[in-house]
């Protein structure tokens, strides 16, 4: 078997952080949502099911945006730090 | 003809003099003749540009007319865009984009197949994937034209603009500039076009809620206290968007493909570098998001509007789309034609990308692979842009055709392209498993035959899904594909070794481990 790096698997606490992150508004978004929020109700005039996917969607996005922007950061250090 | 029209027809102008400019501009000229810099920008575009550009690209006619015909027709089912509109970026871009980008810029790729064949082998196995896409992406960008035609001829009068006159009108737009600058000119039209569409869909929802007294609360009550209070929830008016339905059209559907089209793969290719595409796929789910955030407002205000256009017990995805057109039709202010150039817009923005990813496709996987090897660059261009050209007119032709058979072929594509992302992952993402050439092809065979017997079995009453079952077909097709590549890859020849370390190695040397 050849020798291979999988470099999917998270390396660094901010990538965990990220991996994380992703999954867990995921299944927010399409699992709970649903299940759980599939209700005639209005919050601020949308309904529930609307207003929770585009609430988590929202906190998805920053979330990620602010770890995917520390792992470059991380990775600049690491290219300078290694004259690559 | 009345002065409504009149004003459509003198913004429409508008737009099409600023694309035409935009899309033909001195910045859209490369400084070499080369087809790798004419199908796609081989110094590479930066983060804004290519920002705009991915963010127009990916959105199709499916957002206008589509979103708010589909809030329309089924309700907040379509708040499962999130799916897509947030986890495609941050999941398919970030990670897979970026690995295609990076084998991309390393190896000079052009198309898709050059991709796939470049790990798994030339040959028939490289003209396999091109046509295989270019048949999926047919129906798609008949998709494309059809829905912003519609849009044009309703806003203007059928009397004065027939729906073939629209589409003419439209495919002569992308001709010239798609001709005219390849990559380049579709890419800074999209920039222009990402932004318009971004404007005209925002305005249109505002438009919409001062129609219904500026009152969201009063809209919500309106629709839950009318006949149609079912499109507060799943399943829908139609009963059709169940939860399996969420579970699977959103991801299988649309969001593990969406980026894996073969415009996705000139986008990708055209980044600057690895970094930039990165940067993308964090950011970019901002304007997708927020392209479909008002779509709601317009769907539901339609259905307070114009209640009775749509029957709501015969209604298809599909026929939604007529009902934003008809409202405009009723109700259109005089600067209607902002709402109607940015589904112009929508449609055009993926179209062009779609003509020239296929046409890129034609050229250098059939044309300079098999019919005229090493021949100069200036006539591999001039071949591809006549087949921009007859792209452009089968697309045409294809759209005159009922719009219900485009509709269903549209669902075809989704399958046909969802096939092909257990190849991409297994060229990008390497793994210790075998996966050989021959458990790709078994496996797109069997995942394809899986999804068109689920899609169109119960279309044509051969089969019918027991409740409980009724996923997405392009889910079923996938989960047939990957068991069947993976049986088959055990028994099949492997990738040429050392092109699987060459690919690796330009991986690792991007992708190192940080710590």
């Amino acid at each position: 078997m050849q020798k291979f790096h999988n470099h999917l698997v998270p390396q660094t606490i901010n990538q965990w952080l990220y991996a994380i992150w992703l999954i867990v508004c995921l299944v927010s978004v399409w699992f709970i949502a649903p299940i759980y929020f599939n209700e005639p109700e209005q919050i601020f005039g949308f309904p529930l099911l609307y207003a929770w996917c585009t609430g988590i969607g929202i906190v998805w996005l920053i979330g990620c945006m602010f770890f995917g922007f520390r792992i470059e950061k991380e990775r600049e250090e690491f290219k300078k730090n290694n004259q690559i | 003809m009345p002065t409504s029209s009149l004003l459509t027809i003198i913004i429409c102008l508008a737009y099409a003099a600023l694309i035409l400019y935009v899309g033909t501009g001195k910045w859209t000229k490369g400084g070499q003749v080369r087809m790798d810099d004419f199908f796609k920008v081989g110094p590479g575009f930066g983060f804004i540009v290519l920002y705009l550009g991915i963010a127009g690209g990916f959105h199709t006619a499916f957002a206008i007319p589509g979103s708010m015909g589909f809030y329309y027709t089924h309700g907040v089912a379509f708040a499962a865009n999130i799916l897509w509109t947030v986890f495609t970026p941050l999941a398919v871009i970030y990670f897979i984009g970026s690995r295609i980008t990076c084998l991309g810029k390393k190896f000079n790729y052009v198309t898709p197949a050059d991709l796939l064949s470049d790990y798994f082998g030339e040959g028939k196995f490289k003209i396999f994937i091109a046509f295989y896409i270019l048949l999926a992406c047919i129906p798609l960008m008949s998709a494309n034209i059809t829905g912003p035609a519609i849009l044009l001829s309703e806003g203007i009068g059928p009397e004065y603009l027939p729906r073939w006159g629209a589409l003419c009108v439209m495919a002569l737009l992308v001709m010239v500039y798609i001709t005219s600058s390849g990559m380049r000119g579709l890419t800074w039209t999209t920039v222009a076009q990402a932004i318009w569409m971004f404007v005209a869909i925002w305005l249109a929802a505002f438009w919409c809620l001062s129609l219904v007294d500026g009152n969201l609360v009063d809209l919500f009550n309106q629709i839950k206290d009318g006949e149609r209070s079912a499109l507060l929830t799943l399943p829908g008016p139609t009963g059709t968007r169940t939860i399996e339905w969420w579970m699977t059209w959103p991801v299988f559907g649309i969001a593990l493909y969406w980026a894996i089209l073969p415009r996705g793969f000139l986008f990708f290719y055209s980044a600057r570098d690895v970094k930039t595409i990165r940067k993308i796929g964090l950011t970019v789910g901002i304007y997708l998001m927020a392209l479909y955030i008002p779509a709601i407002i317009i769907g539901f205000a339609t259905v307070v509007l114009l209640p009775g256009i749509l029957d709501p017990g015969t209604l298809s995805g599909m026929t939604g789309d007529g009902s934003f057109p008809a409202l405009l039709r009723e109700y259109a202010p005089w600067w209607g034609g902002v709402i109607i150039a940015g589904g112009l817009a929508a449609g055009m923005s993926s179209l062009d990308a779609d003509i020239n990813a296929n046409s890129a496709m034609i050229t250098k996987d059939f044309y300079a692979s098999f019919v005229r090897k090493n021949a100069p660059e200036q006539e591999y261009i001039k071949f591809g842009k006549i087949v921009m050209i007859i792209l452009i007119i089968i697309t045409v032709l294809t759209s005159l055709r009922d719009w219900g058979l485009v509709a269903l072929m549209i669902g075809v594509t989704a399958g046909m392209i969802t096939q092909l992302l257990p190849a991409v992952l297994a060229v990008t993402i390497p793994t210790g498993l075998r996966i050989t050439k021959g458990g790709i092809l078994t496996g797109i065979i069997a995942g394809l035959l899986s999804f068109l017997i689920v899609f169109l079995g119960p279309r044509f009453g051969l089969i019918s899904l027991p409740v409980g079952w009724r996923f997405d077909a392009s889910f079923y097709g996938l989960i047939v594909n990957i068991p069947v590549m993976l049986i088959v890859s055990q028994f099949t020849e492997t990738p040429d070794p050392s092109r699987v370390a060459r690919i690796r190695s330009a991986l690792d040397e991007e992708f190192k481990r940080l710590n």
